[in-house]
């Protein structure tokens, strides 16, 4: 990853499902795994654009597996390279220090 | 991850399939992508979401991603859009690394297939860039945009009128099967009337014609009262157009009626009640739409009739009309010497054609001429699309003028090219900023088609916004020219709302505007030399230069410019002098009340009858204007023939001792003139006619009374009658007698006891063959009590005018004036309008064309001078590094200033000596045919004067638009103008 380039929210979010899902990691499962983790509505096509883009700026690699259960291509499977990791780990120190000792105040007095 | 069985492409039984037409998107879009799992990905989950949320919530699910594909597809960020075409050979890509999917990818031959709606995508692309191009230079937008509205507003108003005209189409069920059914006079050469024997013979013949009915058009008072006049009935009575129609002309029409009943056969019966219909208008203005009118008694004229129906609203067939009354024709064998005339329609009989028609009116006719030869040998039978037959048929008639009206149509789209160059001009300005921008791409691989589509969808997209302001603008305008041309009794087919025809025309206008204004640049901006500017415009030189082909546009344009506003110049110089002007009285202060009388049922024929009935009618006349005069609002009344503004009745007349007709002065040579004879115009008018229109004697005296006994012949003539007749001469005196037939006894002679002032002004035409205008004047005097006198020497026109000098406000005068001829008599008609309004059709056309002119002309120029300004300070702007080169090495600035100048001045010069030299050959042209008599010296001075005064506008617009770079750039600092990158 180059100087200046750091990973979206989007971009963050798909790398962890990714490293979580571990060997099963296809479009379809990290899909699942960020519906189930984030809670939110994820959109399919943002997942499989986010991939693609995280293994052009070589932080995934993927390989062809098996092929799908609808007997069409075959489908592939993400796994994080070292870069991959280090960014994630880049990314996660990130935001401990940002958020280390920070105190909130309590929305409701804010109002 | 769950792994369900059959897909849903091959489930076609119970098991959810997701939506089908989502799928196909969805398919399309991860192709385009490169995410070629997707589909397969989305369709596992719907699957399983089926299993847990139900198919609905599935399917939503799936729509939202299909969507989202689209929508992330689309964003402008998104690099699936680049600079490469679908299936595009991919070695110009300069990073091998960039895209891995590239080589091993299946979706490559898929992208193939899929290059059209990747072509599609592409385009919904451009368009948004270009949107993002249009806010991003306002100014250019504005004028680019009003530039391509208005030149499609003109276009696509032409067109739907020029259609309207030669193809009337009948806005009613099936109107294109209406015919009509009309006779061409072969003796005179024109359209004749047929009769209502040819109506009733037609009627029981036709079998390729149902329907077949006929009309008869007058205008009569209606009033809403009960009670026929010689009951005194009360209630003000206004004119309406009433058709007395045959009720075989609402079967035709196929228009229900709104309330009641239409007219029926028995209806027509001789002896039948009187009965009408009323048009929706009517029965809103005068009946305050109430639905009781059914069954109520009203007055039409001096009868009694019950209504018994109300049409729906816009329903005015047969041509304008606002009551229906039945056509009660005239017992068979009454009067064979006067038949009556009827317009006779019918309805083309189901599969019968036009020619079937005429062919079986063709064998009609043959048996009525051998009836009766002299009546019907001259007569050809015709039978025509209805509102051609109505309007006249333009294409029996003259098979050359449909060829004229529709390259009327070639001017607007001349026009449109000569616009949308203007526009092409402005966009390659702004293409040219944009050419290392477009350079690069073109350097990363973006075809050069990819690129001029760029510009055209860009360009395309100015259009639609065009498009979309110059529809409502056209609308606005016809209605303007529909008023204009046929005032408010225009027939019903005749409207302003666009067709879909014209708004074909119009798309076709605009594609065509766009790919001048888009194409032409583009494909200069990505000349063949794309390398070579490339090298230089990274360099930082000043790249782009305005080629030949861009000089010769400028100065064509610049010549275009001048001859269209000098053309436009004597065009409105003519429409100015032939629109009359009066002198001494204001037209809009004077309100116009033709006086008719409706004769009713008890039509005379019969000399003494006549008599009668003029004698109430000046009695009636003579009574009005007492009691109008009364009125406290009404500065003065007078009563003539008619009055200025309005067409005047043309007679040769022959003075004594030859008069010397000057015939440069104007004097028209029409049909009227014969040696030794000139042309007037000549009118009744009452003794106090000058008074009331501030026209003072200039000589001699006025009318009084004794000119109004038996035997009086004295005359009065206007300034315009000494000038051009006379020559300046005395006319005091001198007799004046109107020309006979050839082999009757010459008319009596009449004195000219007196000379007043023009009442309109007398101007001098310059143009060729456009002054036909007669000016000089013979008034008679107007004698009321002997209008009815036997044998009186000069025949009198009908309906008389009655001149009404307002006080104060106008609009008040008209109901008093009712009021006051309702009290007085039921039967008088009066048709209230100020003089300007009331002026003659020609006045009428002449003031729409020459604010036509004037608002196209002003346009024009207005959008010319703008793309000049722009060019020409774009041009400079671009020479601001060479500008900072001449000052580092001291050149001082008037040298710069100068050099600077020199070549769009250079450019402009040469476009304004090429447009006045055409102008030049055009007028030199005329003179050498039409000779120089005609032209008027100042005319020519005035037009060298225009030429040079905008000659000079075009130089200053040019040079206002070269001081602000020019200065910028003398400011700039050397160094920094050496490494500017315009």
């Amino acid at each position: 990853m180059g100087r200046g380039e750091h990973l979206g929210e989007l971009e963050a979010l798909v790398l962890t499902a990714v490293i979580r899902v571990g060997e099963d990691a296809n479009g379809t499962a990290v899909y699942q795994e960020l519906e189930a983790r984030s809670g939110r509505d994820a959109s399919l096509p943002a997942v499989h654009v986010t991939l693609r883009r995280l293994e052009e700026k070589g932080l995934l690699a993927s390989e062809v597996g098996e092929r799908s259960p609808r007997g069409g291509r075959h489908r592939r499977f993400y796994r994080p390279t070292p870069e991959g990791v280090r960014a994630f780990e880049e990314f996660r120190a990130m935001w401990r220090n940002v958020w280390k000792g920070l105190e909130l105040p309590d929305p409701e007095t804010l109002s | 991850v769950s792994r369900p069985d059959p897909g849903p492409r091959q489930s076609r039984g119970r098991s959810p399939a997701p939506p089908a037409l989502s799928c196909r998107l969805l398919e399309w879009a991860s192709h385009r992508l490169e995410t070629p799992e997707l589909t397969d990905d989305a369709a596992e989950l719907f699957v399983e979401r089926a299993r847990r949320d139900g198919e609905r919530a599935a399917r939503r699910w799936y729509r939202r991603q299909a969507c989202e594909a689209v929508r992330r597809l689309l964003l402008p960020g998104h690099d699936a859009y680049r600079e490469t075409s679908p299936g595009r050979d991919t070695h110009r890509n300069t990073s091998p690394g960039r895209d891995p999917h590239r080589e091993t990818s299946p979706g490559h031959a898929a992208r193939r297939a899929t290059s059209v709606a990747g072509w599609l995508a592409g385009f919904v692309l451009d368009a948004k860039l270009g949107i993002r191009m249009l806010a991003r230079y306002p100014g250019l937008t504005v004028v680019c945009g009003l530039a391509m509205a208005f030149a499609i507003a003109a276009g696509a108003g032409t067109f739907e009128l020029i259609g309207d005209m030669v193809h009337p189409r009948v806005p009613l069920p099936d109107g294109e099967r209406i015919v009509g059914l009309t006779y061409w006079d072969r003796a005179r050469n024109d359209q004749g009337s047929p009769s209502e024997d040819d109506l009733i013979a037609w009627r029981e013949a036709l079998t390729t014609v149902e329907d077949v009915g006929g009309f008869r058009s007058l205008r009569q008072n209606l009033a809403p009262s009960e009670g026929t006049a010689d009951e005194g009935g009360e209630g003000i009575g206004e004119p309406v157009t009433v058709a007395r129609m045959s009720a075989a002309g609402f079967r035709v029409a196929r228009v229900p009626p709104l309330l009641g009943r239409a007219l029926a056969e028995a209806d027509e019966a001789p002896g039948a009640p009187e009965v009408v219909v009323l048009g929706y208008r009517t029965w809103q203005t005068r009946f305050g739409g109430d639905a009781a009118v059914v069954n109520r008694t009203v007055r039409v004229g001096d009868i009694a009739a019950t209504v018994i129906g109300v049409m729906p609203e816009g329903f005015a067939f047969p041509v304008n009309h606002d009551l229906w009354a039945p056509l009660r024709l005239a017992a068979p064998g009454g009067n064979p010497e006067q038949p009556r005339s009827v317009v006779v329609f019918g309805r083309l009989a189901p599969a019968a054609t036009l020619h079937e028609v005429q062919a079986e009116l063709a064998t009609l006719a043959a048996r009525r001429v051998a009836d009766a030869p002299e009546r019907y040998e001259h007569l050809r039978p015709e039978v025509a699309p209805y509102a051609a037959s109505i309007v006249g048929n333009f294409s029996t008639a003259d098979t050359t003028l449909p060829v004229v009206i529709y390259a009327i149509n070639a001017f607007p789209a001349l026009f449109l090219i000569l616009v949308c160059g203007n526009v092409g001009l402005l966009m390659f300005a702004r293409a040219a900023t944009r050419e290392r921008e477009l350079l690069v791409r073109n350097a990363l691989g973006a075809s050069r088609a990819r690129i001029i589509a760029q510009l055209f969808v860009e360009a395309l997209v100015l259009g639609a916004f065009a498009l979309m302001l110059g529809l409502p603008a056209a609308r606005l305008a016809l209605q303007w020219a529909v008023d204009a041309i046929y005032g408010v009794s225009g027939p019903f087919w005749i409207d302003a709302a666009l067709s879909p025809r014209t708004m074909v025309y119009a798309a076709a206008l605009t594609l065509l505007a766009a790919a001048i204004a888009g194409i032409v640049p583009a494909l200069k901006v990505t000349g063949r030399r794309v390398e070579s500017r490339l090298r230089r415009a990274s360099a930082g030189g000043d790249g782009l230069r305005l080629g030949l082909t861009w000089k010769a546009l400028i100065v064509a344009q610049i010549a275009a410019t001048v001859v269209f506003a000098a053309f436009a110049y004597l065009v409105q110089r003519q429409a100015a002098e032939l629109m009359p002007e009066t002198v001494g009285f204001d037209a809009g202060q004077y309100v116009v009340v033709p006086v008719g009388m409706d004769t009713g049922s008890s039509s005379a024929s019969s000399g003494e009858d006549r008599e009668r009935l003029v004698q109430r009618y000046a009695a009636l006349i003579q009574e009005l204007e007492q009691l109008v005069a009364a009125d406290p609002a009404v500065a003065a009344v007078t009563v003539a023939e008619r009055l200025p503004l309005m067409d005047q009745a043309l007679a040769a007349v022959e003075l004594d001792g030859g008069g010397t007709p000057d015939r440069a002065s104007g004097i028209a040579e029409t049909e009227h003139a014969r040696p030794g004879f000139v042309v007037v115009n000549t009118t009744a008018v009452a003794p106090d006619f000058f008074e009331a229109f501030n026209a003072p004697v200039l000589a001699g005296r006025g009318f009084d009374s004794r000119d109004l006994a038996a035997g009086a012949d004295a005359v009065v003539v206007n300034e315009s009658f000494v000038d051009r007749i006379l020559a300046g001469g005395n006319p005091i005196g001198r007799r004046i007698r109107y020309a006979a037939a050839p082999d009757a006894a010459p008319g009596p002679w009449y004195e000219i006891v007196g000379v007043v002032r023009n009442l309109v002004r007398d101007r001098r035409s310059a143009l060729v063959g456009l002054d036909e205008e007669v000016r000089a004047h013979l008034y008679h005097p107007l004698s009321l009590d002997r209008l009815a006198a036997p044998g009186a020497d000069r025949p009198w026109r009908y309906p008389l005018h009655l001149a009404v000098h307002a006080r104060g406000d106008v609009a008040t005068l008209a109901p008093a004036l009712r009021r006051i001829a309702g009290e007085l008599s039921p039967t008088l008609r009066l048709e209230i309008s100020t003089i300007a309004d009331a002026a003659s059709d020609d006045a009428r056309f002449w003031r729409f064309s020459s604010r036509g002119i004037l608002l196209v002309s002003g346009m024009a120029l207005f959008l010319s001078l703008a793309g000049i300004y722009s060019v020409m300070s774009f041009t400079v702007s671009r020479r601001t590094r060479e500008i900072g080169v001449r000052v580092a090495l001291g050149g001082t600035a008037p040298r710069v200033v100068a050099e600077i100048f020199r070549r769009p001045v250079r450019l402009v010069v040469a476009g304004v000596v090429t447009g006045c030299l055409l102008i030049g050959t055009m007028m030199a042209f005329l003179v050498a045919v039409f000779g120089l008599g005609r032209w008027d010296g100042l005319v020519i001075a005035r037009s060298v004067a225009l030429l040079a005064a905008l000659g000079i506008v075009t130089v200053a617009v040019c040079a206002l638009a070269c001081i602000g770079p020019t200065r910028r750039a003398l400011r700039v600092e050397p160094t920094e103008a050496l490494s500017a990158e315009v």
